[in-house]
């Protein structure tokens, strides 16, 4: 388990963390929301607070999806199907967030009537809000896999697959934080972290090409979990996707970010 | 209803960065509002020509509903309704209910000079007393009776506050209140209105003789002041309804040029999803 | 091409808009009106001017001979001594009188109107009644007040007294207190009165606090425009009885006594001496209209002042 998912504690203020408690990392390494405007940028209140529960409800989703991937993995990995069955169940909460942030989104812009940054912004949150929601599909797909593979013996020792799963799921949370901070480095930097993603996938790709051509008796399983890995990758796609968003919003500049 | 996470979900840190509940029925679906003015099968004469007809309209207390429409349609008839300034007028009457806390406003024995004090009014151009700021927000409270310099000016004061006037003004409450900026006077007449200790405040187009600037003021100082007041604002300016009011109501004009009421729901609903095809054209801008 | 381009070799273009744009056109018929309205303005300037010249110049000797003794002295049949004092101090009484009962009755009458009475025909009815009274004759007045004052009330008035020639004059000037009171409070903008009745403020509250003071320098400044109309009217006086004699002032006699006594006042003196055949009453006539214009530029001029003192406080 990577120790990001130590990370239990929602920091309401940083004054509730307890650097002591609960496992949680001291305060001061829980980095809070950046509001990154230049401080003479005024408030328009109404329509600032109508975006921060956006961005909450975005990043929620992404907490959400995070932890769906980590299940999914968990699920094949145990090679538990009632896991993996409460994975693909999971999924709908996820549809369901997205519906409710797109409402809520559809809702500030007929009736905040923003314009200029704050549209970009708005539409640039309803892209991440559909990525997201193509995540948990992945996601789900995953645990559909690992719930045919469950009654079966394992075909190797998971290495890579975990491996992939949590910096997936790390991704996806550095990824937000960087939108909802409009950090360009930090996008960037995720998007070259992809890389490493894709190393994973090519990695167990020619793994378990090798197994299937050794013996016939792999192929079905070794498909399941080419196929497992390769929404792994989509999700790492997607990842990039946002973080050329935030690059667009914070600079203007349209960059592939995933050459 | 946002997302509940479980504890093992939360793996992003979420600083919370808005008041609980983000658009307004939400908190509003949350907990139910009585109504404060009630009509039922309401109609504004004036002589023979009836100017809004047979309205079933509730307005909950303490929410901002804002009355749109095209012109002509008796808006500000049915604002003026709410606190009997139709009385001024030669030859208006109403036919139908108009309760208040379930009190019928137009009984033969209520006095309209207290139904004034309870309900207040904002107009359309801004519209100070020719008379120093104090004395603009005192007069109410005088010609209620309020005597006593330290109560009068206390009561100035916290109006002016209300208003988020104090601050430009507390050091010329002696000039002339014709003397500010005009979205400084509007909050004048704010303050004035607030100064008589409403229930309700009615305002009647009360930005669109302002800049942008000092209507969105007036916009953020209204929804601070749903807090303690129940506010009905008719205006021309879609847009301002959508953005500033929590129920909004529609209205347009029948054969007969009568005001009738199309729709009344959520402000949120209404442009994004109305029920009625006119109203969708109307906040659309496709007129007919 | 380079501006410098432009401005040695003007397009076409250019050529034609400046061509359009530049150049007055001589306008005929507008100048042509101008100088009849200023011809209009010259003419009646012209006489006004020319009657003054008249007048100063007849009577411009006696009051620089006499000086302010000419102000005080009683009217006498000798030209050498007779003065204006009297008609001054009666033509103050009557105005004294006007102030006691057409301002404050006037007055009344135009806020009732104004802002109790309902619009319906009764009303109008009043309205056009008032107007038409501010347009009767002022010998008319006359004769009503010899009928009513002088004669049937004389018991009251003491018959050809200045009290009768007050109540006279001040009949006569109401209507135009009213009307004039009336347009005042009509001037004041609606949104002040709702914004009063908005806070909850009873009508009377209304009129008090917002209506009577926002219309206070129209009706005052039409208060001192009356006044000094009514200082100037002549005939209703001579028809109740204002006499070339004056005053009289026996030993031991209080005020109602000289008020219900013999009276005079100076349009009427003016009138009086105008009757005179002697060369020196010509003078004196002309130095007597001088003061009598003199006293109502002076109270025009206070009417200006007034009204911008206050005008300046809004």
């Amino acid at each position: 388990m990577s120790d990001e998912r130590a990370l239990t504690e929602p920091a309401q203020d940083e004054s509730e963390v307890n650097p002591a408690g609960a496992g949680g990392l001291p305060a001061a390494a829980i980095a809070p929301v950046r509001d990154n405007r230049p401080s003479h940028y005024p408030s328009r209140e109404t329509l600032d607070r109508e975006m921060g529960a956006i961005k909450d409800e975005v990043l929620r989703m992404g907490s959400l999806v995070a932890s769906q991937i980590g299940a999914a993995i968990e699920a094949l990995v145990d090679h538990d199907a009632d896991k993996a069955t409460a994975a693909i169940v999971g999924d709908g909460r996820i549809n369901e967030a997205q519906r409710h942030v797109a409402t809520l989104i559809v809702t500030a812009i007929a009736t905040q009537q923003p314009v200029a940054r704050d549209l970009r912004f708005l539409l640039a949150l309803d892209h991440v809000n559909y990525e997201l929601e193509r995540m948990g599909d992945h996601a789900a797909s995953v645990a559909k896999q690992a719930r045919k593979l469950a009654p079966h013996a394992p075909l190797k020792q998971y290495v890579d697959l975990p491996r992939m799963g949590d910096l997936a799921a790390e991704q996806v949370r550095s990824v937000l934080r960087a939108l909802v901070d409009l950090d360009v480095d930090a996008a960037r930097a995720v998007a070259k972290r992809d890389d490493e993603v894709d190393a994973l996938y090519h990695a167990i790709f020619d793994e378990v090409l090798k197994l299937m051509r050794a013996d016939p008796n792999n192929v079905e399983r070794g498909t399941r979990i080419l196929f497992a890995a390769h929404y792994l990758e989509r999700i790492g796609d997607r990842v990039t996707n946002i973080a050329e968003d935030v690059v667009f919003q914070a600079t203007g500049d349209i960059e592939d970010l995933n050459p | 209803m946002t997302i509940e996470l479980q504890p093992e979900e939360r793996t992003i840190d979420i600083r919370l960065t808005t008041v609980t509940g983000s658009r307004p029925e939400e908190a509003a679906a949350a907990v139910p509002a009585e109504a404060v003015f009630e009509l039922r099968k309401f109609s504004a004469w004036y002589g023979t020509f009836r100017a809004v007809r047979d309205m079933d309209l509730d307005i909950r207390e303490k929410r901002i509903t804002s009355i749109i429409g095209p012109s002509g349609t008796g808006k500000s008839t049915l604002l003026r309704a709410f606190n009997r300034m139709n009385d001024l007028i030669e030859g208006a009457r109403v036919t139908g209910t108009v309760t208040y806390h379930g009190v019928d406003l137009y009984a033969p024995e209520v006095d309209p000079v207290e139904v004034r004090r309870r309900i207040g009014m904002v107009f359309q151009k801004p519209n100070p007393f020719p008379k120093s700021i104090y004395d603009n927000v005192a007069f109410g409270p005088r010609v209620a009776g309020l005597k006593g310099k330290s109560r009068l000016d206390d009561l100035v004061e916290e109006s002016l506050r209300r208003a988020a006037l104090w601050d430009e003004v507390k050091d010329k409450l002696g000039s002339l209140g014709t003397s500010l900026s005009g979205g400084q006077q509007q909050r004048l007449c704010i303050a004035r209105a607030i100064a008589v200790s409403p229930d309700v405040i009615l305002m009647d187009e009360p930005c669109s003789a302002l800049d942008p600037v000092a209507t969105l003021r007036i916009e953020e100082l209204m929804w601070e002041l749903k807090q303690n007041y129940t506010i009905v604002i008719v205006t021309h300016n879609m847009q301002q309804a959508a953005r500033a009011s929590d129920e909004t109501v529609f209205l347009t004009m029948g054969e007969d040029r009568a005001g009738y009421l199309v729709e009344q729901g959520p402000t949120a609903q209404l442009f994004t999803n109305p029920q009625n095809r006119l109203t969708e054209d109307y906040v659309s801008g496709r007129f007919g | 091409m380079t501006a410098q381009d432009l401005a040695v070799r003007p397009s076409a273009v250019q050529e034609a808009v400046r061509r359009q744009i530049s150049g007055r056109k001589l306008d005929i018929g507008a100048l042509w009106f101008q100088a009849l309205l200023l011809g209009s303005l010259v003419v009646a300037l012209g006489i006004l001017v020319s009657l003054l010249a008249d007048v100063v110049g007849r009577g411009g000797t006696v009051i620089v001979e006499r000086g302010p003794g000419f102000v005080t002295a009683n009217v006498s049949s000798n030209p050498a001594l007779a003065g204006v004092g009297q008609g001054i101090f009666g033509s103050l009484m009557i105005i004294v009188f006007v102030i006691l009962l057409a301002f404050p009755v006037g007055i009344g009458a135009a806020i009732y109107l104004e802002e109790y009475a309902h619009d319906n025909t009764r009303t109008r009815l009043l309205n056009a009644t008032v107007r038409n009274l501010a347009g009767v004759p002022a010998i008319v007045y006359g004769l009503l007040g010899l009928a009513v004052f002088v004669v049937a009330l004389e018991g009251l008035t003491g018959g050809r007294s200045v009290i009768a020639g007050g109540v006279t004059i001040a009949v006569l000037v109401m209507p135009i207190v009213v009307i004039t009171a009336a347009e005042a409070l009509r001037a004041v903008p609606a949104s002040i009165r709702e914004a009063g009745f908005g806070v909850g403020a009873t009508k009377w509250q209304v009129i008090r606090h917002h209506v009577l003071p926002y219309a206070a320098p129209g009706i005052l400044t039409g208060s001192i425009l009356t006044l000094s109309r009514a200082f100037g009217e002549t005939a209703p006086l001579i028809m109740v009885g204002a006499v070339v004699g004056g005053f009289v002032n026996r030993p031991g006699q209080n005020l109602v006594d000289t008020l219900q006594g013999p009276y005079t006042a100076l349009p009427t003196i003016i009138f009086n001496w105008a009757r005179q055949p002697q060369e020196e009453f010509r003078h004196l006539t002309a130095a007597a209209i001088i003061v009598l214009v003199a006293i109502i530029l002076v109270l025009n001029a206070l009417a200006i002042i007034l009204r911008n003192r206050f005008e300046r406080r809004w």
